[in-house]
Formats: C-alpha cells, structure tokens, sequence
C-alpha cells in the first residue's frame, strides 16, 4: 500500500532546476534506496518531501495528506534526518529529544519512556545528562537519528544517514531500519556508501540531473538491465581454461562479457537468472571441475554503474 | 486549541536553555542590582518632589520596561537566530506542531524570564500603587501599554532574525542594537516636525507617560485626524496592526520558506496602514494646539503657522511616500526563483496569472501603492487651497522616484546582472548621487532645478519640497527627469519580458 505518492515534482534554485518533473510511490514496510551522483538531486527531493523545500510544481500526498493543503497532518508521521546533524548546543542530550517529542505530540508523561527506549537503541543513555556541545560528530549523528525515529514514523526519510559513523554504529543503525521495516515504515535512505545498502534495500529510485532515471525493486531493475549475474571460475588445468573459451564461443558469450584476471575468469550474464548456473552446468558436464567457482547477483554498485548516472553539468 | 507551553517544542527549547540555576541566579542579580540602584540614584536627584514610595514604584516601572523591551527583545532575537544557524528551524518546518505553536513558542520561551520578572514587579507595584499619586489605573494602563509594545518588539526580532540569520553563521545580537540606532534617527527627524509621530507612539513612549502621576506627562497628547485619542488606544491602533502584519509574514516563514516573508497584497496593506499613520498622524497635528504653537522645527515657521505645518507635513509626506515605496519594491519585485516559478506554473495553466502572485512584476502593485499615496495628498491639497500645482508636480515626482527604482530592482534582479551586486550600487550610486552632483555643479543660479539635479529622489525631493514650503514655481520641465526616467527603464524590462517569452 502506498503512503507516499509525488507526481511530478519540480524544484528549482535560481537557475538550476535541481528536480525535473519526477514521479514516484513509495509502499509500507519496504526500504527505498535513493541514488544519484553529487548534485543529482536527491537532497532536494527529499527536502521537498519533508516540507522544508518548496517545490516550483508538482504534487506530494504523504499519508493520503496533500502536503500543499493539508501540512500538518501530512506531516504527522514523517521522520526526517538531515545529511548533517542539526542540534541545539547548550541543551542536555535527553532535553534535546525532549523538545522534539513535544513537537511530535507525545504527551509529557509518556515522553521519558520514549526518550529512554531510543537512548538504549542508539547506545547514548551514558551521555543521557550530557550537553549535546560535547558530543561526538558520531554521536551527534545518533542521537539526531533517535530524534527521526521518536515518534515512530510511518514514513522515513534519511539523506546520508550514516555520515560520521563508526562501523558498529552503522550496522546499529541498519538493525533499528530493519525493524521500522518490519512495522510497516516506508524508508526512503539516500547514501553514497552503496554497499551498505545492497544488505537491506527492497527498491531503488536513481536521478540523473534532477530526473528519474530508473525506478523499481531491486530484481526488476537487475532484469531490465538485462539480468546481472556473475559467475567467477578458476580452473586448475590448462586444458579446462581451453574447453571454457570454447563454450564461450558455442554460447555466443562476446568477449567484452568475460573478464580476466590471471587465472581467475569473470562472466557476466544477461537476461534469465538461471542462465549462469546452466552455463556452469554445460562446462562440469564436459569434465571441468573448477578449482573456484561464485555465483552472485547485480548488487546495488553494480546496478547503479551500470544505469551510469552522471553529475549535474 | 493552543497547546500547553509544556507540550510546546520552541517554548521548551528556549525554557532548557535558560533555566539553568547559574543563568537564572546571575540574571536575577543583575536585575535586581539595577533595580536597587536606579532606586538609590533616583533618590539622591536634588529637587525631586516626590516620596521614596513613589520613586520606587517608578523605578519598578522603568525596570519593567528594560528588562522586558531592552533584555527581552535581545534575548528573542538571540534565541531565534540560534534556531536558523544550528539548522534545527528545518525540524521545526518538518514537524506537525501548529504555526501558531511555533509562534507562541518563540515568542514567549525566549523570553520567559523576563516576562516572569515582568509579572512579579507588576503585582509589586499594583501593591504599592494605592498608596501612591499613581493610583492603580494607571499603573494597570502602563503595564498594558508595555504588554503591547513587548508583542511588537519580540515578534518583530523573531522576524528579522529569521530573515537575516543564515546557517552556520551566527548572527549577533548587535545587529538588533544597530537596526534601533538606524531607526532612530528617523524617529528624530520626524518628531522635530510634529508633536505627536507615529513612530512615537509606535515605541510606546506615549502611553508611558502612564508611569508618572496624573497631571505629569511628556510628549504629545493623542490627536489622530481629528481625534484626542486616549494615548493608550492610540498605541493600541497603531501597534495591533503591525503585530498581526508580523505575525502573518511569521506564518509564511514557517509554511513557505522560499517565499518572500510578506505576498503583495500583505505589503501594499502595510504601506497604507503606514500612510494612514502619517496622514493621521499629520491631521492630528493640524488640529493639536501644542503643536501649532512653536514645536516645530524653525525652518517651517511662518507668519501663517498653520499653512506653514501643512507644508511641513507635506514634505513629511512625500519623504515618507517614496521611501516606503521604494522598501516595498524590495518585497513587491519578485525573486529570479519566484518569477520561474511563477512564469513554469502559468505556462502549464497550474496557476492563475495575477499581479499579486508572488512571482509576478512589481509595477501593477506599485501602481495601486502610487494611487494610494496620492490620494491621500488630497487631504493636503483640499487643506491648503493654494500651491496646488507644485503639489501636483510633488506627486508626480514621488510616482516617478518609486517607478523608477522599481523598474531598476526588477531589471537587475530578472536580468544577466542579479548576481552581480557591484553593477546594482554602481548603477544606483551615479544615478542617484554623481549624476545629480553634476547637476549642481552646472546649474547657473536658476535654483538647482535643471534634468541633472532632479534625477534622484535624494536631491530632487529635498528640492521640490523647498518649493512646495516656499510656494514658487520651479522649472517645469525638469520636473520630468523622474517620470522621463522611469518610463525608459519599466520599457527594458518589458522589452526583455517579450524577448524572453515570445508570443
């Protein structure tokens, strides 16, 4: 089921038109992948879909909200976290998500139980009384990913969440997305660090120069891009390298498609997802028995230069 | 429904932030300290014929005033430029808190102390009224007049530190000390012609007079057109009005951050709010005894004291008239970003072309501003019965100075040039400055008036109000430097316009 739906969004900045008339759906309970080189407009898309851009044209419904009329309760259980740490200096850690479970409507008494819970899961309850001012740039980063998810949003939008975190932190992090997902969150997550997200995205939305480029789950993309698997061999005998390229030549496989390294052999296959195991089943079939041998999927660095966006001019 | 200040995200941030025990302890010295002190001085004034209580009731008063106009305005404007250089705003933008929570947050957290200092001395000196020349009704106006000017003061540093503070950079508390001692200098200028100003009565110095014993007052009484206001009202006319005008650009702050703080209908509102202050204001003046007495500046005085305030105030006037016109052309000249936006959404037919959209160009709406202006130069007109040709030329100058200034902000705004703010003074500097310099340099006796000198409002209104004041007919066709002027700019930016969007 959707929650969030933009049709044809525009934004503009002076002469840059930083977003050109994208649509797109966002459905409960799945991760969104947000790619997109420097400049690509990812930034803007979500700036605008949090409420803190206005967009040129086009339209945004948030939970059946139109964010145009309907604002605040549009924004009602939207979750937004910057691609830096917005944070009030001279206030204690614990005041700081204080303030934004208010903004969120939690009443006063239950706000200490929220604040509490999501110290724990972002491992800050030490730094509880601390002033935010002696925070870590990590830190920082957590606690205002504590304040995104505070009022348990149904709808996440994080642009560079894991910015400034340590490993630890970030598989943390992925843990706590993980289980949003399981409530029924849709998560839009805009990253540069790609194979971090492979682990955990459902779909993917890619821009290039402010428009759509591609959009869909990460298994259609892979076979609209003709498939995407690898098989990667390594044979102990000169003589199964020899069977190999003449069953490269009987299958058609052209030779950009394989490549070398020292003994090692990558082939990569389009179309089915099947056809590299039965491209390996034809070559055991001929008496090779390889040394090595990997069978492994587009992941989302492949697929995201293989789509080959490129910067804003 | 407002929420509970304890359920209000701005408010609560403001409050964390100054209730720290060493931050209310000092603060509450400090005051304290002032108090005392100013009680001391007060008492050690030779001649003052008043007892100790009624010195201290004043003192409690003048205290009230300061710390919550002087300390509490510095402590909004502070706390609300931290809100947009930390980048926490954006979290306030993005969440669901209602606008009017927003609002009431910043407005009253920044400043809770002061207000809570504020309330303490207030039941103090309702205590201590009673047994004064005070009495207690006029304590309660006093207080009412600085509830007031607080509201005005506080929403207005909410405002332009909102506008003025980018992120990441910080924005000093001084900026607010420098924008009251700019404005100063008006408020200086334009009570040496009148009595009673409405910048006068716009700080609430009026209706402060209710802090001193009946019968004891300072300044002007309250005439407005015809009218002896009481002060306390004339405050409140003149400062509700533009504390709901600040409330409403507070609103588009929140809700549409790319777009200017005020629409054009909001703008062309306030400039005839602000006219009618004036002309008010000037009226009053007319009819106020004191100030046809010898309060006016000397250069104004004649045999004829009357005629001689009306030409006073004319030249009041149309000083006021086209500098306003020429801050609403800032606000009425649409942004590069508000005219694409505006010129992709009537392309596609998603919004209706009007004058007033925010992308829109200014000249439809500085059109109505010119009208209202000089409608309101009937009043001047009708009063005098004479000189109406060098009034009519006045107006027509006026028109042209905002026309022409407007038309310059839009081109070089929409043009190549926006980025470039070096070509915008250059241009300005020897429009308005060499070029009429020159003028009266060449000038040869014939009273400076000649196209040169009449360029810039800054030489040719000084000029056209000397012979307004003085009733003599200048050179008539150096009246249309202005009009002349501005009709060749608004012609380049229309050309531009049809170069740009070819039918």
């Amino acid at each position: 089921m959707s929650c969030v739906k933009v049709v044809s969004l525009q934004v503009n900045y002076d002469e840059v038109r930083a977003v050109d008339n994208i649509s797109f759906e966002l459905e409960k309970g799945r991760v969104y992948g947000f790619l997109g080189p420097n400049g690509s407009g990812k930034t803007s898309t979500i700036k605008a879909l949090a409420g803190i851009l206005e967009p040129a044209c086009g339209e945004i419904i948030l939970n059946g909200h139109d964010l145009a009329t309907a604002r605040q309760k549009a924004l009602l259980k939207v979750g937004y976290m910057p691609d830096f740490a917005p944070v009030y200096e001279n206030l204690q850690v614990w005041e700081y998500l204080d303030v934004f479970a208010a903004a969120y409507g939690l009443p006063s008494a239950e706000r200490p139980g929220h604040i509490s819970k999501w110290l724990e899961k972002t491992d800050l309850t030490s730094k509880k009384e601390a002033l935010v001012r002696g925070l870590s740039r990590g830190m920082r980063q957590r606690l205002v990913f504590a304040r995104t998810l505070l009022s348990t949003p149904d709808i996440i939008l994080l642009d560079e969440p894991a910015s400034g975190l340590d490993p630890i932190s970030r598989k943390q992090m992925r843990d706590i997305l993980k289980e949003c997902r399981g409530n029924g969150a849709a998560i839009l997550i805009s990253s540069h660090i790609l194979s971090e997200l492979s682990e955990f995205v459902d779909s993917l939305i890619i821009l290039e120069k402010g428009r759509l480029v591609m959009s869909g789950s990460i298994e259609d993309i892979r076979s609209r891009l003709g498939g995407g698997q690898k098989l990667a061999l390594r044979f102990s005998r000169p003589e199964d390298g020899e069977i190999f390229r003449n069953l490269l030549a009987e299958e058609n496989i052209e030779a950009g498609r394989v490549v070398q390294d020292q003994e090692r052999y990558v082939v990569i296959f389009k179309g089915s997802s099947g056809a590299a195991g039965g491209f390996l089943q034809k070559l055991m079939g001929r008496g090779v028995s390889p040394l090595e041998c990997a069978i492994s999927s587009d992941d989302v660095e492949d697929i995201f230069l293989k789509v080959g966006a490129r910067e804003v001019a | 429904m407002m929420k509970k200040l304890n359920d209000n995200a701005l408010f609560l941030s403001c409050w964390y932030e100054r209730s720290r025990p060493v931050n209310i302890i000092c603060l509450g010295a400090l005051y304290a300290g002032l108090i005392i002190l100013s009680y001391f001085t007060s008492m050690n004034v030779p001649a003052r014929d008043m007892n100790a209580l009624q010195v201290f009731l004043i003192v409690c008063e003048v205290a009230q005033a300061g710390v919550l106009l002087l300390a509490g305005t510095l402590f909004v404007f502070s706390l609300s430029s931290r809100e947009r250089q930390c980048g926490t705003l954006d979290f306030h933008r993005n969440s669901p808190e209602a606008v009017k929570d927003k609002i009431v947050g910043l407005v009253f957290g920044a400043a809770w102390f002061e207000w809570l200092i504020f309330g303490g001395l207030f039941l103090l000196e309702v205590v201590l009224a009673p047994l004064t020349e005070i009495g207690v009704w006029r304590v309660m106006l006093y207080n009412l007049s600085l509830v007031l000017t607080a509201l005005l003061f506080h929403s207005a540093a909410v405002l332009i530190s909102l506008l003025t503070t980018r992120q990441n950079h910080r924005n000093s508390p001084l900026v607010m000390v420098g924008l009251f001692f700019f404005v100063m200098p008006l408020f200086g200028m334009v009570t040496s012609f009148t009595a009673g100003t409405g910048f006068y009565h716009i700080l609430g110095l009026g209706a402060a007079s209710y802090a001193l014993p009946p019968g004891q007052h300072w300044g002007s009484q309250g005439w407005f057109f015809g009218l002896n206001l009481p002060l306390i009202i004339l405050q409140a006319v003149l400062q509700v009005p533009l504390i709901v005008f600040i409330v409403r650009a507070l609103f588009r702050t929140f809700c549409q951050p790319n777009s200017p703080a005020w629409s054009k209908d909001d703008i062309l509102r306030i400039c005839f709010f602000l006219l009618t202050v004036v002309t008010g204001l000037c009226v009053g003046a007319y009819f106020d005894p004191q100030a046809a007495s010898g309060i006016l500046n000397s250069h104004y005085r004649s045999d004829n004291g009357r005629a001689g305030i009306l030409f006073g105030l004319a030249s009041l006037h149309s000083t006021v008239y086209v500098f306003l016109g020429i801050a609403a052309a800032f606000f009425l000249s649409p942004s590069y970003f508000q005219y694409r936006k505006y010129q992709d959404l009537s392309t596609k037919k998603l919004v209706a072309r009007s004058a007033f959209n925010d992308g829109a160009s200014a000249f439809g709406p500085q059109m109505v501003y010119i009208m209202q202006g000089a409608a309101y130069y009937g009043f001047y007109l009708a009063a005098t019965g004479t000189g109406w040709l060098n009034s009519l030329c006045l107006v027509f100058i006026c028109a042209g100075y905002i026309l022409g200034f407007t038309a310059f902000l839009e081109y070089y705004r929409l043009g190549e040039f926006r980025n470039n703010t070096a070509w915008f003074v250059t241009i300005l500097a020897v429009w308005w400055g060499f070029l009429p310099w020159l003028g009266f340099i060449i000038s040869k006796g014939d009273q400076y008036v000649n196209f040169l000198t009449m360029l810039g409002p800054l030489t040719g209104l000084a000029l056209m109000q000397y012979f307004v004041a003085h009733q003599a007919v200048p050179y008539l066709p150096a009246l249309c430097a202005p009009l002349v002027t501005a009709g060749i700019l608004w012609a380049l930016v229309f050309a531009r316009e049809e170069n740009r969007n070819p039918a």
